[in-house]
């Protein structure tokens, strides 16, 4: 425990969700490769966080992997993160969740390479009882997920403070609050669990979101949210929670601290001004983009709009603006009106060709015959 | 199509021969009049000459019955043919064509006249079927078999015909295929080739969508393929659980719904079974009622009978000194008797003896009364006790009212300390809560000075990022004016000045200086042209002089040039003009400028601008890399903080919170520590006064039973009531002085007595026989009384047992308890209602057997479920559902790609399709295509001479271009005319990628341009078979030459006749 500053009896670091190894099937190859290293990457600034910080713990609720028996890469390089820092006053505790529940065949188990290897001071929560000391005036009692399928009651594993007991008691399981409209309630946790059991604090996993469940609650229950998002509208994730428990007893100050790289958001231009607006945004390569494109453009239009495109995405041999883009074109249409000025001084025949392709695009293959004519047009700008 | 072997035998002159084709170039020579052309006149017979055809006839050997016989082996698509011929009338002739696939095992494809018609239809040339068009009479005519066959006295008989010729029109099919990515314009033959190869990369031969390795389609092909597996898979997993979820959900209904009955069958059972409580409660009640009624009866019954004994003893007690006195009034009249009997035997003796008989009696009498006085007086002593026991009881009575007054007193003090205590707490919670408000105004201007630093922050990020945007637009503008020109880059510049310095060079080297001198006759007005400068008429004796160049026209006549110089000297500075023309020129015109140095100038300043780009780019490169931004969120964190913080001291005093925190920089969480301890301080001393007044209100509580109990005690003690004890005292007194004063009297009465007695002496006598009597009356009297008395002490005996068991029983007695317990249970009792409906053991046994019944099926339910969420555990739940959800957005993106990349082939596709339908419907302007090729290679041989051949639609030649316009052919030479349709021919051959047969196609063509041919002709044998028949082999086989070339020497493989 801290003895520097006299008016905090205990400081942790409560984080969950790493999702280790979760596979992006929605996204091109080297993309997948890149969201799947962030989740990766983003234990440095945990566990920096963790050192900077000074905190006596390290609490991590559940769902660290995204499955019980993951790619031997996932769990070594977990493994080689750990093993590279020192833990032995600093104690992390590992935390089995619904993603990568306690079971013989999962890595948390005692003769997987990846548990026997843990340097001292990493614990994993491998008892429905598990209690731990957090100092000479603090205890933690956490109890792990044993299914994906759903538990109840895991908050009542742990134990009520008894009569005279004035520790500091922290509590750890993975579930839902049940607050959250549209989230199975699969492994319950009533708002009233941190009061009910005596728990100073009550760190959690599940939802990606930071969140106080309730909000300001003298017995907080806390979601740290998932260090790096793992799909879009987790808006506000990529924070671990730093908290600081005064002496007193009185209700422990919690911050929310930015760790995670990537931000997901989904963007709609209906414009050539506002892709040009959006590929001027700063920032840009920390984003997982995915960008709809809903523009009536001119042959003009529409080759400056995948020209900016190629900006933001890249192309085979360039890097782009956007550190991950995924672009719905489904709504960039073609307008065929300006081709007599695009289509300026071709040869007759060429022309002959364009007039048959711009009948065709009031027809039955009218998409085609726009595309076939940005084709053109690329073609004849490019040899011009 | 590739020659392989040919096997020649009694073939005109030629008995035998026997040649392997290899590919590339066949060099065959020999002598003249070896058989060369025989030979080749073999090669075309084999594949164009029906056995029978009477055009076989010249070649039948002189004075021989032999037929002439060829055997040709050749490769098309894909396979080996060979074809044998013998020549002769329809009975000697015969023909098979033969197919193999290994070139060892051969297998007849035709035999006889289909032999022709079969390989007309595979060399695809516009030949006739046997038959028809075209003649069947000698060798079938048509334009490719003319150029890829021709005869050696005819080579450019080329010209004379054209595609519209021929009598069928597979040839042009081909050359149309071959030639129309040539036809168009390059503009138009550029986009057809893009467009070709886009759809060559995504669809098949067949314009389906193509599936092989690579192509875009297969890509997006195994994309969907795996991610609809995955999503499949994931489905079924997620199919499996929902249907394991879905018949948890049943089974969780049924257990609601068998819940729900238990529900409702305990509640019944509750019901019934709080029916029983009731009424069990009630039945407890009610003999708790009856009990304590019982007890308070009894109670008020020993009560009574206490009064009713304590009356009796009372009485008995008062019958008692009664029966005493009766006793002893009897006794005392006894002995009176006796007395009065002996006084009266005394008087009698006294009387006699001289006593007073009468005294005696009236002293008897006066002591009788002296006894009654003290009885009266013993009386007054026992009210004096019971009066001694109310003034005990008053006191008592009166201290227990002090006692209450004391206790009163007390809690009212306690209350006050109460009061005060809780106060006191209130107040330190007062001050902690202020002080912890204070705390929070200390956190919130910590967190705006926070919030104005990440806004500072912000504000300079923004400013870097500003000023990195100008920069950039500034290098984009700058780098928009460099492209915009259009310069060429350096290299090439540079190139371009070596165009020009070799031309300047070139032209030097012909300088050479020349001198015209005119004689003419004077009418003769001749023009000259000096140096390429413009025509000007001269005299008829002019002498005109010029530095390369010089031309003089007659009219009427013609023109004369002389151009100075060696020829190669001439050509290389045609060639640098020409390299000028074509590299050089455009340049500058195309940017309007006049001189290469002014180009030069304007690529260094593009240059110059370039490198400023990129300065300028790594400026705002070094702007954005600067410190980083500050995270929005951390300013939205702030800002919510901010705002919660301000939220909560809204109805605060700020400026009361500043001076606190003014007041107590360092130390506000210690005084707040200290304010929270006192909070709890205060609370603990407010709980301890509740404590005390709660403790001192009981005492006033057990003051005041006490008093209640000393009342009734003084009650129960009153001797009479409504009458103050002191005046019953008083009342005492005064009959206790009556009776001393009366007993005075009676005893002053009794000396009195004494004196008299004398004087009734006499009647003694008469007295001592009534006395005797009287004795006698007396004794039974006495008797009598006696047995009175015995009565009443039995009966004082008996009541004050019987009063001593009541009130031995009577201390066990507390009646206002059990009037409070009567009280308690009549309230109990009316506060349980009796039930509506009596329940009886039957309907309890019933009622509980429902019990068991659904609690049996509410288990089973209950087990049914957790075996169902066991299943799930082995299906997934959320997780899946969860991956499922990714895997079909995975999938329908993937869809999304599969359209997108669709479409965009569709387009190309599309646009392929309108570009071959346009080109097919404006004409496929075949000799444009070839044109093209003739042309470059026509002006390189002819140095830019000849500028190629005009040809038509249908390959039907025109003229030849020249700088001066298209010349009719007729005006050019033999070996010119040669050159062109060798030129030609080897351009056709090379579009259709088939051989071709020359047969001494350059005899006029002179050795300079026969070394060129070598080398086009070495070229293009890189792409096609050429077979060349030569009886100048030197002209092909130099050193050099590149492996490609097979020289076959006839002389040895022919053998002639």
């Amino acid at each position: 425990m801290s003895d520097g500053d006299s008016d905090v009896a205990l400081k942790l670091l409560h984080t969950a969700d790493w999702h280790l190894g979760m596979r992006f099937t929605n996204f091109a190859e080297e993309h997948q490769l890149t969201l799947m290293r962030a989740r990766m990457d983003v234990l440095d600034n945990i566990f920096g966080a963790a050192e900077s910080g000074d905190v006596d713990a390290v609490l991590c609720a559940g769902d660290l992997f995204d499955d019980p028996s993951p790619e031997e890469a996932w769990w070594r390089g977990l493994l080689e993160k750990l093993t590279a820092r020192d833990w032995s006053n600093r104690p992390v505790f590992l935390l089995p969740g619904n993603h990568d529940p306690l079971t013989d065949k999962s890595l948390w188990h005692p003769d997987h390479p990846f548990r026997r290897d843990l340097p001292p001071g990493v614990h994993v929560v491998d008892r429905d009882d598990f209690t731990a000391p957090l100092g000479t005036d603090a205890v933690l009692y956490a109890s792990p997920c044993r299914t994906r399928a759903g538990q109840t009651g895991l908050w009542r594993q742990l134990p009520t403070r008894e009569e005279g007991d004035t520790r500091i008691r922290v509590g750890m399981i993975h579930g839902q609050t049940m607050d959250i409209e549209g989230f199975q309630n699969t492994f319950p946790i009533p708002a009233h669990a941190a009061e009910d059991r005596g728990l100073d604090y009550l760190a959690i996993g599940d939802t990606h979101a930071f969140r106080e469940v309730p909000p300001g609650a003298r017995y907080p229950i806390v979601y740290p949210s998932a260090p790096e998002p793992t799909k879009f509208g987790e808006t506000d994730a990529g924070y671990v929670a730093l908290v600081f428990f005064p002496r007193g007893g009185r209700r422990p100050l919690i911050r929310q601290q930015r760790v995670g790289r990537w931000r997901w958001i989904e963007r709609t231009v209906r414009s050539l001004d506002e892709l040009r607006s959006l590929a001027s945004e700063p920032d840009l390569g920390q984003r997982v983009l995915r960008l709809r494109v809903e523009l009536d453009a001119s042959v003009s239009e529409y080759e400056a709009v995948e020209q900016l495109l190629r900006t933001l995405g890249g192309t085979e041999a360039t890097h782009g603006r956007v550190g991950v883009l995924q672009v719905d074109r489904t709504g960039l249409r073609l307008r065929a009106d300006d081709l007599e000025q695009a289509f300026a001084e071709l040869p007759d025949e060429l022309m002959q060709v364009v007039h048959r392709l711009r009948e065709q695009a009031d027809g039955e293959d009218a998409e085609a015959a726009k595309r076939a004519l940005y084709h053109l047009y690329r073609v004849v700008r490019e040899a011009r | 199509m590739k020659l392989r072997s040919v096997e020649v035998r009694d073939f005109g002159a030629i008995e035998s021969a026997s040649v392997e084709f290899g590919d590339g170039l066949n060099v065959l020579y020999g002598p003249n009049d070896l058989g060369k052309s025989t030979l080749a006149a073999a090669i075309r017979a084999a594949l164009l000459l029906q056995h029978g055809s009477s055009a076989a006839r010249p070649y039948v050997p002189w004075g021989s019955p032999r037929k002439p016989s060829v055997e040709l082996s050749f490769e098309l698509e894909g396979r080996l043919w060979r074809v044998s011929k013998a020549f002769g009338s329809s009975s000697g002739g015969k023909s098979v064509l033969e197919w193999s696939n290994d070139g060892s095992t051969f297998t007849t494809q035709e035999e006889g006249r289909g032999v022709d018609g079969k390989l007309r239809e595979l060399l695809g040339w516009g030949l006739a079927a046997p038959g028809g068009r075209g003649g069947t009479h000698g060798f079938p005519k048509s334009f490719l078999a003319t150029v890829l066959l021709g005869e050696q006295a005819l080579p450019y008989r080329v010209f004379e015909q054209s595609l519209d010729d021929d009598p069928e029109d597979s040839g042009k099919a081909r050359l149309v295929e071959a030639l129309q990515a040539l036809a168009a314009d390059p503009l138009y033959q550029h986009v057809l080739e893009a467009a070709q190869a886009r759809v060559d990369e995504a669809f098949t031969a067949k314009g389906k969508r193509s599936t092989r390795k690579g192509s875009p389609f297969e890509r997006v092909a195994i994309d969907i393929r795996q991610r609809r597996e995955a999503s499949e898979g994931l489905a079924q997993q997620l199919s499996d659980s929902d249907a394991v979820v879905s018949r948890l959900a049943e089974l969780a209904a049924r257990r609601d719904q068998r819940m729900a009955a238990r529900a409702e069958v305990l509640e019944r059972h509750e019901a019934l079974l709080e029916a029983v409580e009731l009424q069990r409660q009630r039945a407890l009640l009610q003999a708790e009622v009856d009990e304590a009624e019982t007890a308070l009866r009894e109670i008020e019954r020993n009560r009574d009978e206490m009064d009713r004994l304590r009356a009796a003893s009372s009485e008995a007690r008062a019958q008692v000194p009664i029966c005493e006195s009766a006793v002893e009034t009897a006794a005392q009249e006894l002995r009176d008797a006796h007395a009065r009997r002996d006084r009266a035997e005394a008087a009698s003796k006294t009387l006699r003896a001289g006593g007073d008989e009468q005294g005696d009696l009236e002293q008897q009498q006066l002591a009788s009364r002296t006894r009654e006085l003290e009885a009266a007086r013993a009386e007054v002593d026992r009210e004096r006790q019971s009066l001694q026991r109310w003034r005990a009881a008053d006191e008592a009575m009166g201290a227990a009212a002090e006692a209450l007054e004391r206790a009163r007193s007390t809690a009212a003090s306690h209350e006050q300390e109460r009061d005060r205590a809780q106060r006191a707490a209130t107040d330190a919670e007062t001050r902690h809560a202020e002080l912890q408000d204070a705390q929070r105004w200390a956190e919130l201007e910590s967190l705006r000075e926070r919030r104005a630093q990440w806004q500072r922050a912000r504000s300079q990020a923004e400013e870097r990022r500003a000023r990195a945007e100008v920069q950039r637009q500034e290098a984009e503008a700058l780098e928009l004016s460099t492209t915009q020109r259009g310069l060429p880059d350096t290299e090439a510049c540079a190139a371009l000045r070596e165009v020009w310095d070799e031309l300047r060079l070139s032209k030097a080297a012909l300088g050479g200086g020349l001198t015209m001198t005119l004689a003419m006759p004077a009418s003769t007005v001749p023009r000259v042209g000096v140096d390429g400068a413009a025509w000007e008429s001269v005299g008829a004796d002019a002498v005109v002089d010029a530095q390369a160049e010089l031309a003089v026209e007659f009219p009427d006549l013609g023109r004369l040039t002389v151009v100075a110089g060696d020829p190669a000297a001439r050509r290389r500075a045609e060639s640098a003009l020409s390299r000028w023309r074509a590299e050089g020129e455009p340049v500058l015109q195309g940017l309007e400028l006049d001189s290469l140095d002014a180009l030069e100038k304007a690529v260094a300043e593009r240059d110059e601008a370039r490198a400023r780009v990129a300065e300028l780019r790594r400026e705002a490169r070094a702007l954005d890399d600067g410190a980083p931004d500050p995270s929005p969120d951390e300013g939205a964190a702030l800002d919510r903080s901010i705002a919660g913080i301000e939220t909560s001291l809204a109805d605060v005093d700020s400026g009361r919170l500043a001076e606190l925190v003014a007041q107590h920089t360092d130390g506000l969480s210690s005084l707040c520590t200290d304010a929270e301890a006192e909070v709890r301080a205060q609370q603990r001393s407010s709980e301890a006064a509740r404590s005390a007044w709660t403790a001192a209100h009981t005492e006033v509580r057990v003051a005041t039973e006490r008093h209640l109990g000393a009342v009734r005690d003084e009650r129960a003690a009153r001797i009479r009531e409504e009458v103050p004890l002191a005046t019953v005292a008083e009342e005492l007194q005064a009959r206790d002085r009556a009776l001393g004063a009366e007993l005075d009297q009676v005893r002053a009465e009794l000396a009195i007595a004494g004196q008299r007695h004398a004087q009734r002496l006499a009647a003694a006598e008469e007295t001592e026989q009534a006395a005797a009597a009287a004795v006698s009356k007396a004794q039974s009297a006495e008797t009598e009384a006696r047995s009175s008395l015995a009565r009443a002490h039995q009966a004082v005996t008996s009541a004050t047992a019987q009063l001593e068991v009541r009130r031995e029983q009577a201390q066990h007695h507390d009646p206002l308890a059990v009037a409070e317990r009567v009280a308690r249970a009549q309230d109990a009792l009316r506060q349980h209602p009796a039930p509506a409906v009596a329940v009886d053991e039957e309907q309890q046994q019933a009622s509980h057997g429902q019990l068991q019944q659904a609690t049996v099926e509410l288990e089973e339910a209950e087990t049914a479920v957790r075996q169902q969420e066991g299943a799930l555990q082995h299906v997934g739940g959320q997780v899946v559902r969860e991956r499922a959800q990714m895997a079909r957005e995975a999938l329908d993106e993937a869809h999304r790609r599969e359209s997108e990349v669709a479409l965009d082939y569709d387009g190309w596709r599309l646009l392929l399709q309108t570009l071959r339908t346009v080109e097919n419907e404006t004409g496929a302007h075949l000799g444009r295509a070839l044109g093209s090729t003739v042309a470059t290679r026509f002006a390189e041989l002819s140095a830019g001479r000849y500028q190629g051949a005009a040809l038509g639609a249908d390959l039907e030649t025109e003229g030849v271009v020249t700088p001066q316009g298209v010349q009719r052919l007729d005006r050019f030479s033999e070996g010119v005319k040669e050159q062109l349709a060798t030129l030609m021919r080897v351009s056709v051959a090379e579009q259709l990628g088939t051989m071709l047969l020359l047969d001494d196609h350059l005899a006029q063509t002179d050795p300079q341009r026969a070394q060129w041919f070598r080398h086009q002709l070495q070229h293009s044998a890189e792409q096609i078979q050429i077979v060349v028949l030569t009886c100048r082999p030197d002209d092909y086989l130099v050193d050099g030459s590149s492996g490609a070339v097979h020289a076959i020497d006839l002389a040895k493989s022919v053998q002639r006749r």
